[in-house]
């Protein structure tokens, strides 16, 4: 009795410190008021955001006066909090059923703008994709079987997983998602631990090579004009200093500029972007490539397919009804910095 | 005792006079201790309790942030769905059949290794070293390593519960063994003991106090790194449950999670407080 009466002591006197306390000690920029330029920006790695990472070392954001701080966030779920806590004011990743369900319950955070898309031009193969291992040939045969993703259903990798599910007349119910690490998939693929794999560059490429996993959908084709690489505000931008917001939006867009066509090839992008990965330079130029528009496009039609999506899958939405582009997105911001731009 | 005990000390007529009178602890010893007893189970409860209450108070205020925060009474209502959808004891059940299978494989395999290494000097020369190196590698650091031999399934988690478990257990059970006095040992051969006699009668009962110590401690280690291995590397699990509800943006069923294995560990230690107390009554 005793030891139960110290623990519910400790645990209760933690977290009512930790609800009650800090609310001032606020991100950079944040604290709610005017930010004077300086941001914190949480961002999830990958070659999708690139605009956001390599605008510094293109001068984007100094030409907008803009002093930015890059916080890594390993996990999107960290990021909404972070976001509508105003521990961050601005965050490079994606969307997530983590992020529906605090808009939900009333959160002040949403969508700015759009960044990679898989629709690269010509033969160019889309840099992430469902691959089987040898036992597999189709995405019917998956029936059953255990499949890896980045995350449970509610990330936007599980998005990208079921879209490709649904070439084959697949949903999430009709196999068993395995939440791994992108690192692990590929042994989890050789091994036999996963008949299949959402794979992100470099990783595609490395299994491909290595001769255990095989495209089993054409990407381009099942994520169709789908983008879940985004750039997103907590209340800080939205509310409290959205000249801010502008520009850094103008910067971003600036950056977003200079990727179009191949960028792989063009070393002022690719020496940032490796540097700020902290990967060698061989796995940008040689690895995927995801087109950028450079208006910053939202589209908010990916936003509803999600939601459709997770609601199929139990206890993934809280709500019952699909949260309208209102809710989710500010795209006044982001016409407000092309205009300008 | 009823007789006036309060003495009274004149060194002159002239000083201060001190009555020294029993305290009521002296006075009523087991009433005393009774009532000594019903305030500390009080407070034990009481204090959480109030706790709880003050959180809700301040959360009903507004004061404590509820976004990720929510307050006692929404995460019990939580709990209750969580029940009511089957959840709840689905992840109960596959945490603790993981702790479990896992606590007895490694604490069985340490019992028994510990002996016989804290037995024999020649042992505990040649692989303390080795030992004393393996325990202080995070078991979650070898996770991917069990994943990639064992595969994706149960065999894997239970397994580090089982190593984690297994050196906590190794180190005390070694301990004990290697320090029960040889005057006891020596006795019992001045009386003829067999080897097992000694053992049996002797060092056991004179390491096992410490021996279970460590199977203690290893219980809440065994809760701490399934919960871990669940974080990353599974689908069920009350560790699963925390993780997941934080990724979907609902802290409530997070809260519950987080104190049902707090729950499990309180369990989970009490009840090797009652073994050791029933297994040496002589350390009490």
């Amino acid at each position: 009795m005793r030891a139960i009466g110290s623990l519910a002591v400790v645990l209760t006197a933690t977290l009512a410190l930790a609800a009650c306390g800090d609310d001032g000690a606020d991100a950079g920029g944040g604290g709610g008021g005017d930010t004077g330029g300086a941001l914190t920006v949480g961002y999830i790695s990958g070659a999708s955001l690139a605009p956001a990472f390599v605008a510094e070392d293109l001068g984007c954001y100094s030409e907008q006066g803009l002093d930015v701080t890059f916080e890594p966030i390993n996990n999107p779920a960290d990021a909404i909090a972070f976001l509508s806590q105003r521990k961050i004011d601005a965050y490079v990743g994606s969307p997530s059923a983590g992020m529906f369900n605090q808009v939900a319950r009333g959160a002040t955070l949403k969508l700015v703008a759009s960044l990679g898309s898989v629709n690269v031009p010509g033969d160019e193969p889309a840099p992430s994709g469902l691959y089987g291992g040898k036992d597999v040939a189709t995405v019917e045969d998956l029936r059953g079987k255990r499949v890896a993703s980045l995350g449970t259903v509610g990330t936007a990798t599980s998005f990208l997983l079921g879209k490709a599910l649904a070439e084959g007349g697949l949903t999430f119910a009709d196999v068993e998602v395995v939440p791994l690490s992108v690192a692990d998939m590929g042994e989890a693929l050789r091994n036999g631990g996963v008949a299949a794999a959402l794979l992100i560059a470099p990783y595609t490429q490395q299994a491909v090579d290595g001769g255990y996993a095989k495209e089993l959908v054409d990407s381009k084709i099942a994520y169709g004009e789908e983008t879940t690489s985004a750039v997103m505000y907590g209340p800080t931008l939205l509310e409290q200093d959205r000249d801010t917001g502008v520009a850094y939006l103008k910067a971003v867009a600036c950056a977003a500029g200079r990727m179009t066509g191949d960028w792989r090839k063009d070393p002022e992008i690719v020496a940032p972007l490796a540097k700020f990965m902290k990967v060698p330079e061989e796995t940008i130029s040689g690895g995927g490539l995801y087109a950028f528009d450079p208006t910053l496009a939202i589209n908010a039609g990916t936003l509803t397919s999600m939601q459709e999506m997770f609601h199929d899958t139990e206890g993934t939405l809280t709500y019952e009804e699909t949260l309208g582009a209102d809710k989710l997105v500010d795209d006044q911001i982001r016409l407000d910095a092309i205009d300008a731009s | 005792m009823t007789a006036d005990l309060s003495q009274t000390r004149a060194p002159s007529a002239a000083a201060t006079s001190k009555v020294i009178v029993p305290s009521a602890r002296e006075r009523d010893p087991r009433g005393y201790a009774r009532r000594r007893r019903l305030l500390e189970r009080g407070l034990a409860v009481g204090v959480p309790i109030a706790l709880i209450a003050l959180w809700q108070g301040l959360a009903s205020a507004g004061v404590a942030e509820s976004q990720y925060f929510p307050p006692p009474l929404e995460i019990a209502s939580s709990w209750g769905e969580l029940v009511s959808q089957g959840v709840y004891f689905e992840s109960v059940l596959a945490s603790v059949q993981r702790i479990a299978l896992g606590y007895l494989f490694g604490t069985l395999a340490a019992l028994v290794i510990g002996f016989a290494i804290g037995s024999s000097k020649l042992a505990r020369s040649a692989l303390e070293p080795t030992i004393a190196a393996l325990y202080t590698v995070p078991k979650l650091a070898v996770l991917p390593l069990l994943l990639l031999v064992f595969g994706l399934g149960e065999t894997s988690k239970i397994l580090l519960v089982a190593l984690t478990c297994f050196f906590v257990v190794l180190i005390n059970t070694i301990d004990s063994v290697a320090g029960v006095s040889t005057k006891y040992t020596d006795v019992g051969r001045s009386c003829k003991a067999s080897r097992w006699a000694v053992l049996w009668h002797i060092t056991l009962p004179a390491a096992l106090p410490q021996t279970l110590t460590g199977m203690r401690i290893a219980s809440g280690m065994a809760v701490i790194v399934i919960v871990g291995a669940e974080f990353v590397a599974a689908d069920t699990g009350l560790g699963f449950l925390v993780w997941n509800s934080w990724n979907l943006g609902v802290p409530e069923y997070m809260f519950v999670g987080i104190v049902s294995i707090s729950l499990i560990g309180v369990i989970a230690t009490a009840l090797l407080r009652l073994v050791e107390r029933l297994l040496t009554p002589w350390n009490r």
